[in-house]
């Protein structure tokens, strides 16, 4: 890992502040393949372009399966979530934005629940339930349909995410809740840049923090019911937040 | 003793026969609904009714409790709750939220089992109702039976949004072609707006037009019946008539299990992961998953195809024609 202070110009995606920060850092530790990150002070660091990456494979899905202990680290967020979203909303019908191996939504079909998912990995079956788009340019979502919108590490790779945050509160019935994992950029002040594990210049776009998160959210038209933030790799995925909002919240 | 929805008073309906069995005088404290379904009964000695013409909501617990003291009955059960709420997760239970897994195994139980334990009689297993008809009531309505057709009387829905079935156009519509099929539609008067609009010859319409107890009459002398989980479906299960209950939050280990000539669906495997949820539903868009396409419960339009539906029936048919001859 190495990283290099770098002084450029550039419109925040979120805010649209210009900010002149950025970070020139390489997860390899080779300069050649460094990243340019750009923080703002509205509390998010943006990629220098949007990646835009190739649709992946079942190949790539592969590597989370064959993980030490994947089923029990893929059922930990619905295990621990699930109880309080079922306790804030009565409707069981949910949608997992980009599901991967889909065992979400297997673990959600367990408890009761109605699961559909949208993923746009080049292997995906298409079935009544799976459909094989990208969440943000796709029109074969219903309006006030869901119970529970999904978003397990997808809002840090969506191109425009304030647009997708408000599709997602569109497709939720009036108490629908959202649920967003996505990594947490607070956790770099404590760490070196290094012992941070999302840098990942082909993958992410935007990464938040809890306030900033929390604020676009509300500005939205969520309440935010709970925001945690995480620091072990129980979930799979740590250094991220978990949050956890609700279009209408008694 | 005392009972509320029809559904439930039919429930409770073989408890009367125990008791007199076992030497009481019984009592049965009861509002019209229960009269209405009760009548006949030769196991009730006495009614005494709740909330008579031009009375208004009385506290029924307070007056129970009055109605104890003045009788002093050797056995008094109130069965003022539902039966359904006691076996089923009411939205103020605490276990309404439980998962599915921690749902089945508590809520596995026939409703008329659990009704005598909840009586106090766990040793009486495998109940099913007892409704007594005369032949009075039998002549007023068996003009509406054909003889030379396959009667089938079908309920439109019950007490919950849940119930109603949204393929039921779809299943008439094919049945009706056929010529030698008749069906006569029940429900209460809001049950008009789901009525079929059609003026097929083979149909014939009675919802809002005869009462509870002429429909339970007519269960009796249908060649098949056709309903959701309602009081219908309880009610024919007293009598031999094939039955087939579109079942969707409840199961047939709940409902007809000891029923004859049963030939209920439970929803289709792996159609709705939701089912049976044994919740009881008061507003179906709030508490179930909606088939966007109809708006119906999902456990009731995904879990329930019409082509299923016309199968089961047009198989109920075949037997009954097969067994008459």
């Amino acid at each position: 890992m190495s990283e290099k202070i770098i002084v450029d110009k550039r419109c925040c995606p979120v805010c649209g502040r210009p900010t002149v920060l950025a970070k020139a850092i390489s997860e390899t530790g080779d300069p050649k393949d460094a990243g340019l990150w750009y923080y703002c002070i509205c509390g998010i660091i943006f990629n220098k372009d949007f990646p835009d990456p190739e649709p992946k494979t079942e190949e790539y899905l592969k590597k989370y399966r064959d993980f030490k202990e994947y089923e029990l680290i893929a059922k930990q967020p619905v295990r621990i979530y699930a109880p309080i979203i079922e306790e804030l909303t009565m409707g069981r019908k949910m949608l997992d934005i980009g599901f991967g191996t889909g065992k979400n939504m297997e673990y959600f079909k367990e408890r009761g629940w109605v699961s559909f998912g949208i993923e746009k990995n080049k292997d995906t079956k298409e079935t009544d339930r799976i459909i094989k788009d990208d969440f943000e340019s796709t029109d074969k979502l219903y309006k006030s349909t869901y119970d529970l919108v999904w978003m397990s590490h997808v809002l840090e790779k969506f191109k425009d995410p304030l647009s997708a945050l408000y599709k997602a509160r569109e497709l939720l019935q009036e108490n629908g809740v959202l649920y967003i994992a996505t990594p947490d950029i607070d956790f770099l002040y404590g760490k070196p840049s290094g012992e941070w594990t999302h840098w990942n210049k082909s993958d992410n776009h935007i990464l938040w923090n809890t306030r900033s998160v929390k604020r676009e959210l509300e500005r939205i038209g969520f309440n935010i019911v709970m925001c945690r933030r995480n620091y072990y790799s129980r979930f799979g995925f740590y250094h991220d937040l978990h949050l956890i909002a609700q279009r209408i919240y008694f | 003793m005392w009972g509320v929805l029809n559904g439930d008073m039919i429930i409770i309906s073989p408890l009367f026969r125990i008791l007199k069995e076992k030497g009481y005088h019984v009592i049965c404290h009861t509002g019209k609904r229960g009269l209405n379904v009760l009548k006949g009964n030769p196991y009730i000695d006495e009614y005494i009714e709740y909330l008579k013409e031009g009375q208004e909501n009385k506290d029924v617990d307070k007056e129970w409790e009055e109605l104890e003291k003045k009788i002093g009955a050797d056995y008094s059960k109130n069965f003022a709750e539902s039966i359904e709420v006691q076996v089923s997760s009411h939205p103020k239970s605490a276990a309404y939220n439980y998962p599915k897994n921690e749902t089945l195994p508590r809520l596995k139980q026939n409703f008329y089992d659990a009704t005598m334990k909840w009586a106090g009689f766990p040793e009486y297993t495998g109940l099913k109702p007892e409704l007594f008809i005369d032949k009075k009531e039998e002549d007023k309505v068996k003009h509406h039976i054909r003889k030379k057709q396959f009667n089938i009387l079908w309920a439109w829905s019950g007490s919950g949004q849940n119930k109603a079935y949204p393929w039921a156009e779809f299943v008439m519509g094919d049945l009706l072609k056929r010529g030698d099929i008749h069906i006569i539609t029940v429900g209460d008067e809001k049950c008009q707006i789901l009525e079929f609009n059609s003026s097929h010859k083979n149909l014939t319409k009675l919802s809002g037009k005869i009462s509870y107890r002429e429909s339970i009459v007519l269960a009796k002398l249908a060649d098949l019946v056709v309903a959701p989980d309602t009081g219908l479906l309880h009610a024919a299960g007293a009598f031999s008539t094939p039955k087939i209950g579109i079942l969707g939050h409840t199961t047939i280990e709940n409902i007809t299990k000891y029923f004859d000539n049963d030939y209920s669906l439970e929803p289709l495997e792996g159609t709705c992961e939701c089912a049976p949820c044994h919740k009881l539903i008061y507003d179906n868009k709030l508490q179930c998953p909606i088939d966007n396409l109809n708006g119906a419960s999902w456990c009731m339009s995904k879990g329930h195809p019409p082509e299923r539906l016309l199968n089961q029936i047009l198989k109920v048919k075949n037997v009954r024609k097969n067994h008459s001859r």
